[in-house]
């Protein structure tokens, strides 16, 4: 019930003089309640009355010939009455409140969600084009009419929806699955090598394996053949499945100029900030946002609101960095070439394979650095050709 | 008075009613040794940690105890709460 006492308001009084209490009595015969009545020595009496009382109850204290005062005084008609005299804070309140209400109607901030295949570049132009933008009004958006003007302008979608909290709108995006390739199990096709190498193992699961661990085999020799053999001798066309796996040796080369020009932070920066009201920007420095020569700029844009509220304002922060153009040295560059090398050759060799050695070369010719790996790998060299695309 | 309470004591023997059904008798409720609620009450004449004094029809009622604390209080009715060591009536 506190709150309750301090929606309606309540005094703390101290009465003085001889037995005090007996006021009580007088207080309790007019139906005026009070609690916390507390004797804090012979002659001094506190307790706690409405606030609207505490007039009276001084008034009949001073009538009985006692002192009273009233210590304190809180709750929210003595709050309105020193605010009352505030037109100005009322007003502003007032008008603060509308603007908040009447902003939660319009859009200022858009949340999309990461989604696989597209970026988030694309769905907010997207967006934009179905009239979902910062500033806009969404009480007359229609969730139907969106979801399926969104997956008409981005195709590599499977699914989407806007959901509008207060001002922020929440995009969720489901992207589209790619249709697996129907394998034609009734096609007859072979087994052959991706590339030449030294097998290491043949497990063949259909088909008859013309080739065994240990064999040395040239690109597009045939591994396994698409031929079953019968109980009774009988032979027959079939799709040919198994792994085969070998040891092969790769060699691939990159190369790039000596003279590569690279950007170096010089480690002094400068931070300029703005503010966005909607979508009006006011900068709050002198001069144009116009990055300077030899700077990069990065800017970065955070909301200011409270938590679970957004509001038409954000703060951008632009940081420039200055940068000074230095030739790459030589030890970086073939370090950056060998790390792109095997970069390549672990996606060559694909998530079952490994490179088990690797060696670098290097040389110059004409102003270029080439660097050469060779690389030995373990992986599998299958592939299946229907008998439709052998010659 | 002396007539009066007579009466009234006659009155309630004869017609089988209770004591406090004939005029304004205090009841006197003491719960556990922390509580006592006084009913009938006329004033609060003394308020004391040790001692609450109140008057009630045809005398006074004098609680003496440890702590005492005026819990809430009406027009004939007296709460109090404490430590209580004894209630009497003069």
């Amino acid at each position: 019930m506190t709150w309750w006492r301090y929606l309606t308001g309540f005094a703390v009084m101290e009465l003085r003089g001889v037995a005090p209490e007996r006021l009580l009595t007088a207080l309790a015969s007019r139906s005026i309640g009070f609690w916390d009545a507390d004797k804090t020595d012979e002659y001094t009496l506190r307790f706690t009355v409405p606030l609207h009382e505490a007039e009276f109850v001084g008034q009949l204290a001073e009538s009985r010939g006692l002192e009273c005062e009233a210590l304190v005084r809180k709750g929210i008609p003595r709050l309105w009455r020193s605010v009352k005299k505030r037109k100005t804070l009322l007003i502003a309140l007032a008008l603060c409140a509308a603007l908040l209400a009447v902003s939660r109607l319009f859009i200022w901030s858009i949340e999309v969600q990461p989604c696989e295949g597209v970026t988030e570049s694309e769905i907010r132009a997207a967006l934009s084009e179905c009239g979902v933008d910062v500033g806009r009004q969404w009480t007359n958006l229609s969730q139907d009419l969106l979801r399926n003007e969104l997956l008409r302008r981005v195709p590599e979608l499977r699914w989407a929806t806007v959901n509008v909290r207060g001002s922020c709108a929440e995009v969720i995006l489901r992207p589209k699955r790619e249709k697996p390739e129907p394998v034609n199990e009734t096609e007859t096709a072979d087994i052959t090598a991706s590339q030449s190498g030294y097998v290491t193992e043949v497990l063949p699961m259909r088909g008859t394996a013309r080739v065994s661990a240990g064999d040395t085999v040239l690109a597009g020799e045939t591994l396994i053949e698409g031929l079953a053999t019968g109980r009774f001798e009988t032979h027959g066309a079939v799709r040919a499945i198994g792994e085969v796996r070998a040891r092969c040796w790769t060699e691939i080369s990159a190369c790039a100029p000596e003279t590569l020009a690279v950007k170096r932070e010089s480690g002094r920066t400068k931070s300029r900030w703005a503010l966005i009201f909607g979508k009006r920007r006011i900068n709050l420095f002198k001069g144009c946002s116009i990055c300077p020569v030899g700077c990069a700029k990065i800017a970065t844009e955070a909301a200011i609101a409270p938590a679970g509220v957004s509001l038409p304002i954000r703060l951008v922060r632009e940081i420039y960095t200055e940068y000074e153009t230095t030739r790459q040295s030589a030890p970086e560059l073939r370090e950056e070439l060998e790390a792109e090398l095997a970069a390549v050759l672990t996606r060559q060799v694909g998530e079952d394979g490994e490179v088990t050695a690797l060696r670098y070369t290097q040389s110059r010719a004409n102003g270029m650095l080439y660097v050469t790996a060779y690389a030995e790998c373990e992986q599998s060299i299958a592939e299946t050709v229907p008998h439709s695309m052998q010659p | 008075m002396k007539n009066t309470e007579r009466a009234d004591s006659r009155a309630a023997r004869r017609f089988a009613i209770p004591q406090e059904g004939m005029g304004p008798s205090p009841r006197i409720t003491i719960s556990g040794g922390s509580h006592v609620l006084v009913e009938g009450l006329n004033a609060l004449e003394e308020y004391a940690e040790d001692k609450v004094t109140a008057s009630v029809h045809r005398g006074s009622v004098i609680i003496r105890g440890e702590g005492l604390h005026l819990d809430a209080m009406s027009e004939h009715e007296l709460s109090v709460s404490g430590r209580i060591w004894g209630v009497e009536l003069e």
